[in-house]
Order: C-alpha cells, then sequence, then structure tokens
C-alpha cells in the first residue's frame, strides 16, 4: 500500500486514505494493538516510572517515594566509588569482548570447513552457552583452586606455582573475563557461522583465480563481508558486558574468603553497586531512587558506546548490495 | 377468621425459620473460643526446616481453629533483606517471618519490625525472664532498644572433636569445663594435622600442599563472626566495639593479635582448613567426614553427623580461653511481626505460640536449634536428644553464663555493608589468603568502616 501525503502529517494521511485503505489501516493496528498495549505497559510504562524514581528517594520500606529532586544525579557524579566501578567494568569489556570476538571468530573459520566432526565440535562449543551461569561460576571457581583445581595443577607440571586467579586483585577481572568468554563462545560461533555461510562461494573462486592466498581470502574477502556480523556481536557483547553481575557474585562471592565484588573491590562492577545501593545499602542516598539513576547513568553510558561503534562501523562495515 | 388465624401461624412460622437461620449460621462462631481470622507466615531453610515450620504451623491450627494460616516460601525473605524489601514494595508482606539475626537490626533501623514489647506488658502470663537474658539482647534493637522478636531458639559456639584422633595422636580431650586456652588448641592443632606421608605439622617433613588430616576447622574462613568473634573475645577484641557495635573495633591491638593468631594457625602452622581446602569442601563437612580433628561449630553439626556419618566418634566441650577468659558466641533465631501487618494482635497470638508453648516439641528437635523457652532446653529436645553427645550441656548450655558470651559483633544495621568491600571485608580476605599481615591488613581500616557506619 502506497500513502501519499502532502504535509506529511498522520492525520492527513488519514484524511486522505480511501475507505478500504482506512480499513486497512485498522485491521493493521488492531492486529498489533497487543503488541502495543505491551510494549506500553512492560516496557515504555516501566521506563517512564524508572526514570521518575531517579528523582525520589525510596528504601521500598516507605509507602511510597519521597521527591528529591536532582539529588541522585547530583550524588551520581560525586560518588568516589563509581570511578572504580566503572574501571573494573571497562577493564572487564576490554579483555571480555576482544576475546569473545576473536576467539569465537577464529574458532567460526575452523568449524566452517567441512570436516568431519565438525558438527559434534558446534554441539559442544554450544553447550556452555546454555548452561546456567550459577553452574558455571561454581566448575570454574574449582578450575582456579590451587589445591586441587586444572589451572594450577596444568603449570605445576612445569614447575611453575600460580596463585588463585580469583584471590588476586591483578588476576581477578581477567579470570572473570575468562570464563564469560568461555562460556559465551558458543553464541560467537553460531553468529559468525551463519555470517560465514552467507557470503557467495564465487566470491572465493574469483580470488582464487587472481592468485589470492589464503590469508589473503580472509582479509580481503571473509573479513569485510563478516563485519556487519562483527559490528552485531560488537554491540551486543558490549552490551551484555556492562551489564555483568551473576559471575561476579558466583565467582567472587563463594567460600574462598573473599567479599562478592573483592578482593579489594577489583571485581566490583556497576551493576553490583547498583544492587548493593538498591537492596544492601542503607546510606542516605540508598534505596530505588539511587540505584534508578545508576542504572539510567549506565543505560546512557550503552547508548553513548553503541551509538559511537555505529559511527565507527560507517567506515569499516560493509554490506554486499542485491544484485536484483 | 380463617384467614387471620393462618395468617398469625405463617407469621410465626417464618419467625421460627428465620431464628432457626440465624442459630444455624451464628452458633458455632458463638461457641467456639480462642482467636480468628487469617495470617501469612513466611519461611525460609532447607527441606527439614520447612518441615519443622509446616508441623508447627499446623500444630497451631489444630489447637486454634479458628485461624488460617498461609505458610510461604517467600524467595528466602527473612533470610535475605532484599527479599523483604520486595515484598514489602509490592504489598504482599507476610503478618508474621523470621529475619535472619544479621540483618534484623537493619530491619528495625527501617521500621520494619514491629515493638512487641507493648505486647508482652500486656500479657500477664508471659514473663521475658522465662528466656536467657542473652537470646533476648539478641532480638532487641540496637538503635533505641525496641524488642522486634521473640526467639525461637538458638545455637551456639562449641569445640567438636574426634576422639579417635585425639587417641591416635595420643591427646588429653578437650575438658569439658572449658579449662584449656587457644594456645592448647594451636598445639593440638599441629600435632593433630597429618600429610599424605604421616607426617604432622610440627614435624620437619610436614608437606603443607598434601594434608589429609586438618587439626581444626573454623567458620573465619567464610570469613563468618559466629567463627572469628569469639577468637577475638577471648584475646580481648571484637570486630566491631560491644555492646553497641556502633563503631569498628579492628585496629585494637586485642583484636590484631586476634587475627594474627587466626593466620598463624592457616599459614605459620597450616593446622587449619585454609580457603582454598574450604572452597573444595565445605571445613565443617570435612569435620563431619573424619577429615578434621577440631571444629568450632554450632549443634547442627549433631545432626549432619547422624545423618551423614553417624559412626564418627565424637564429643563436645566449650570453647578455650585467651587472656580475657572464654568467650562464645550465640546466633538466635526469632519470629517478628511485620510492623505494616493489618493483623497484628493475631499475629501476637502465634507470634507468642510459636517462642513458647509451640517452642518445643514438632520444631524445637528438628531445627538442632536450643530451645531458649524456660528450661526446654534441658529434656528431651535438646540436651537429652538421641543425638546429642555426651558433654552437650556443659558445651552447649554453660556458656551461656559467660560474661564474654553474646552474639557476633558485627551484627549491627550495616552488616553487609561493612562485611563488604566498603567495610573490612577485603582487609579479613588479605590476612586469610596471606597476603598482609593482621596489622598491615587492619592498620587504617578503622576510618574506613567507621566512615560507613557513619554514612
Amino acid at each position: 500500500m502506497r500513502l501519499r501525503s502532502p504535509s506529511g502529517l498522520g492525520l492527513n494521511l488519514w484524511r486522505d486514505a480511501s475507505p478500504r485503505a482506512r480499513r486497512q489501516w485498522l485491521t493493521a493496528y488492531a492486529f498489533m494493538s497487543l503488541q502495543l498495549i505491551g510494549l506500553f505497559v512492560f516496557i515504555l510504562g516501566p521506563l517512564l516510572v524508572s526514570l521518575y524514581y531517579t528523582f525520589t528517594k525510596w528504601d521500598l520500606i516507605a509507602p511510597a517515594p519521597k521527591w528529591t529532586g536532582l539529588r541522585n544525579w547530583l550524588h551520581f557524579f560525586g560518588d568516589a566509588r563509581i570511578g572504580q566501578v566503572l574501571g573494573n567494568t571497562l577493564w572487564f569489556i576490554l579483555w571480555a569482548t576482544s576475546s569473545f570476538l576473536l576467539l569465537s571468530l577464529a574458532l567460526a573459520v575452523l568449524l566452517h570447513q567441512r570436516r568431519r566432526g565438525t558438527t559434534l565440535f558446534r554441539a559442544l562449543f554450544f553447550i556452555p552457552y546454555i548452561t546456567s551461569q550459577v553452574a558455571v561460576g561454581l566448575v570454574w571457581s574449582w578450575m582456579f583452586n590451587t589445591r586441587s583445581g586444572p589451572i594450577p595443577n596444568f603449570f605445576r607440571l612445569f614447575g611453575i606455582e600460580i596463585p588463585n586467579l580469583l584471590l588476586d586483585e591483578s588476576y581477578a577481572m581477567i579470570a572473570v573475563a575468562l570464563v564469560a568468554t568461555w562460556q559465551a563462545l558458543g553464541y560467537g560461533i553460531t553468529i559468525y557461522l551463519a555470517g560465514l555461510q552467507g557470503i557467495p562461494g564465487e566470491l572465493y573462486d574469483a580470488s582464487s583465480v587472481d592468485g589470492a592466498s589464503g590469508w589473503q581470502r580472509f582479509r580481503f574477502v571473509t573479513l569485510p563481508l563478516l563485519s556487519p556480523t562483527v559490528l552485531f556481536l560488537t554491540v551486543t557483547s558490549f552490551i551484555a558486558a556492562f551489564q555483568l553481575f551473576d559471575l561476579v557474585i558466583i565467582l567472587t562471592g563463594g567460600a574462598t574468603g573473599v567479599a562478592p565484588g573483592g578482593p579489594g573491590g577489583s571485581t566490583r562492577t556497576i551493576v553490583l553497586y547498583l544492587y548493593e545501593q538498591t537492596f544492601l545499602f542503607s546510606e542516605r542516598i540508598s534505596g530505588l531512587g539511587y540505584g534508578a539513576t545508576i542504572g539510567w547513568m549506565l543505560a546512557v553510558l550503552i547508548f553513548i558506546v553503541t551509538m559511537a561503534q555505529f559511527r565507527f562501523a560507517r567506515s569499516t562495515v560493509f554490506f554486499l548490495e542485491d544484485s536484483d | 377468621m380463617y384467614e387471620k388465624c393462618s395468617q398469625s401461624l405463617l407469621s410465626r412460622c417464618l419467625l421460627l425459620t428465620i431464628l432457626l437461620i440465624a442459630f444455624t449460621i451464628f452458633a458455632p462462631v458463638a461457641a467456639q473460643d480462642g482467636p480468628t481470622g487469617q495470617l501469612t507466615v513466611f519461611m525460609w531453610g532447607g527441606p527439614p526446616d520447612i518441615d519443622t515450620y509446616e508441623a508447627a504451623i499446623a500444630r497451631y491450627m489444630d489447637e486454634n481453629p479458628g485461624v488460617e494460616i498461609e505458610l510461604i516460601d517467600a524467595a528466602g525473605c527473612g533470610a535475605s533483606y532484599a527479599a523483604c524489601k520486595t515484598q514489602i514494595a509490592g504489598g504482599t508482606m507476610a503478618d508474621v517471618f523470621v529475619p535472619g539475626s544479621w540483618n534484623y537490626n537493619a530491619m528495625a533501623n527501617d521500621g520494619v519490625l514491629e515493638d512487641l514489647a507493648p505486647y508482652v506488658d500486656a500479657d500477664s502470663d508471659l514473663d521475658l525472664a522465662d528466656f536467657h537474658p542473652v537470646t533476648i539482647e539478641a532480638v532487641t534493637s540496637l538503635r533505641d532498644g525496641t524488642l522486634v522478636g521473640l526467639p525461637m531458639g538458638f545455637n551456639i559456639q562449641s569445640m567438636w572433636f574426634n576422639k579417635d584422633m585425639f587417641d591416635a595422636a595420643g591427646l588429653d580431650y578437650p575438658p569439658a569445663d572449658g579449662d584449656y586456652t587457644w594456645d592448647d588448641v594451636r598445639a593440638w592443632a599441629k600435632q593433630l594435622t597429618i600429610d599424605e606421608n604421616g607426617n604432622t605439622a610440627d614435624s620437619m617433613d610436614f608437606d603443607a600442599g598434601k594434608i589429609v588430616q586438618w587439626g581444626y576447622y573454623n567458620h573465619f574462613v567464610w570469613p563468618w563472626g559466629n567463627g572469628y568473634d569469639p577468637i577475638l573475645f577471648a584475646f580481648g577484641g571484637s570486630a566491631m566495639t560491644l555492646p553497641d557495635r556502633g563503631s569498628c573495633n579492628l585496629e585494637h591491638p586485642d583484636s590484631i593479635r586476634g587475627w594474627q593468631f587466626i593466620q598463624d594457625l592457616m599459614w605459620t602452622d597450616h593446622s587449619t582448613v585454609k580457603p582454598d581446602a574450604h572452597a573444595e569442601q565445605i571445613g565443617f563437612l570435612r569435620w563431619v567426614d573424619g577429615q578434621v580433628a577440631l571444629q568450632h561449630g554450632s549443634f547442627e553439626q549433631a545432626k549432619l553427623v547422624d545423618d551423614q556419618n553417624p559412626g564418627l566418634n565424637y564429643d563436645i566441650a566449650p570453647l578455650p580461653s585467651g587472656d580475657a577468659g572464654n568467650a562464645t558466641v550465640i546466633q538466635v533465631h526469632m519470629w517478628s511481626i511485620y510492623s505494616g501487618s493489618p493483623n497484628k494482635e493475631l499475629a501476637w497470638h502465634l507470634l507468642r505460640w510459636l517462642a513458647t508453648d509451640g517452642s518445643v516439641g514438632d520444631y524445637g528437635s528438628i531445627m538442632t536449634l536450643i530451645p531458649a523457652y524456660k528450661d526446654n532446653a534441658l529434656g528431651e529436645y535438646f540436651v537429652d536428644a538421641p543425638y546429642a553427645p555426651e558433654h552437650t550441656k556443659e558445651a552447649q548450655l554453660d556458656p551461656l553464663e559467660w560474661e564474654l558470651t553474646t552474639y557476633p559483633s558485627m551484627y549491627n544495621e550495616k552488616t553487609d555493608q561493612i562485611q563488604g568491600s566498603d567495610g573490612f571485608g577485603d582487609a579479613l580476605s588479605e590476612i586469610l589468603n596471606n597476603k598482609k599481615s593482621a596489622e598491615e591488613a587492619l592498620t587504617g581500616i578503622c576510618a574506613q568502616v567507621d566512615a560507613v557506619m557513619q554514612e
């Protein structure tokens, strides 16, 4: 259906539309109405309510939130812990997303080849992704255990004693990133494989005829045509990494003599801090209001980073145009 | 005439019918004694705990048929204050629930718990003196001294020891009167720690990387106040100042000495379960399994042994003394009323029953809590329970009279925060993982903890 309107306003569109077109519109909106109601009630509504909470103080005990104006927002910019938790989160993102993007690409390229056993390996790599984070965290906290954990025992074979990475301030977040990457690899491989399968075979044939080596085919054919997939995974993995919470609680809050977010606060992420301020702490500022403020600032940060990624993508992402 | 007579008869029949219906409806209510109404109760815990709550509530409803109670396992509300906050915000909070002894002060501080003192004052049959004073202290708000719960029961830390291991090492058992010291424990623990070659921890050939039997386990490895506070108290220190629990006391020389003692047990003597070994298998389960000679724990261990390793040859003793005397900690489990409950009088009726007449019987013996009401602990429900070890009374009840027996010092309105990175959590972690000595780790920590308390 093609609609025309001199002014571009919806009212004019409706007024100028034929009775048949109007009926079609009404039918379309009737079909969409359930989705729209869901969108408003479960997404836009809570979003607006949470924005309102950022201007209030509410410990969830009082009958209603108390209006405090900009106090939460001003406190956010003066809160000394925000710098630390943001730094920790960015440190995690650096390790987790880079290792995830590179390792899953490498494994996807390997598994894209038609060899025996690749299907089995694809399934094996995907299993951790559908495993609960609690189970993953518990298994990996044992993997790092210096008494019986496979990782320290592997190094011990070569006479090297390594500390429990989760108990060392310098390595704890890297260890968490390693676990997060291990768990997410299957997802990345699957998405990359879908992207690889969408690259026309004739391009490889043509490049081979032109004398391109394997690396050159990867560099000048695979990588450019896979760039939309890389962009998608980059954006979604950054968003997920900003929200790190469960793994930190399990890996650092276990029976290792360390408080969640430790050691030395080195794995305390912004979402963990949000949770602490919303539910655990009883500072003057604590409660749902300040928690919502941290959540909104996190959303703004994620939005800015995502926009920057899309801006960067303009010059680096290539889309294969449809010859039709 | 006939018509008039018939009308009169009809009126009488109608009146009789109305009276009959009214009697049928109201007679049972009028005849019923006791309270009536509906209550919700939140509970938490493992399957045995849930079973015992259900049994107790069923017994109450049998005795009070006019009361209908919905017992709900509400995602840990009570053990977790955060879970209760969501219930309160959602308007679905229970009338009666079980706060954790670690978070009830935070709840009291926020006005979540009903002050029970007026109910007690109005109840001529209830005397708080029938509960042990330490248990009442532990259910009293630090902020304003209000009574925010009644004890369900309590547990207390004692020394649990494997008699076979002591016999094999040629050592006397820890005395049942508590007349021994932490230095004795340290010496015994070294002799009772054995590597896979059979060398004890006081031998030159001992290999700390291959321990097969530990001399000692303590909850301080979590780190948990039930474990470290008795040692700090006995040394003359504490994590937070007593009795107010309002300021940090970790820089007190005796607190530092206590923590250095703990670190030496772990990393100089290698005679106690360290964090990595604890992460593999929780230390008190190692004791239940027969891998640890001495364990500092509560009566839950007796039930665990009964269930999992009934052949274990063990007994218990009170905790030893330090320079300041013998010390231990209790942990009280309590019943409380939500201050926003619309059924407070009925809730009080239930809570009072649960804490007194209902405190033993179906659940007193299963919960492995020590009944706090009157002399109930001396009977079949605790001291004479079938799986109670020989010196249960000496180890579990007599220490209630010690001057230094109280509940953990870090249980205040900011327990969660002071145990975390903003408080002393990281400093304790450095000690437990041997990154720094106790003095290095704790110097300057109080400014940080006190800032949290004042914030």
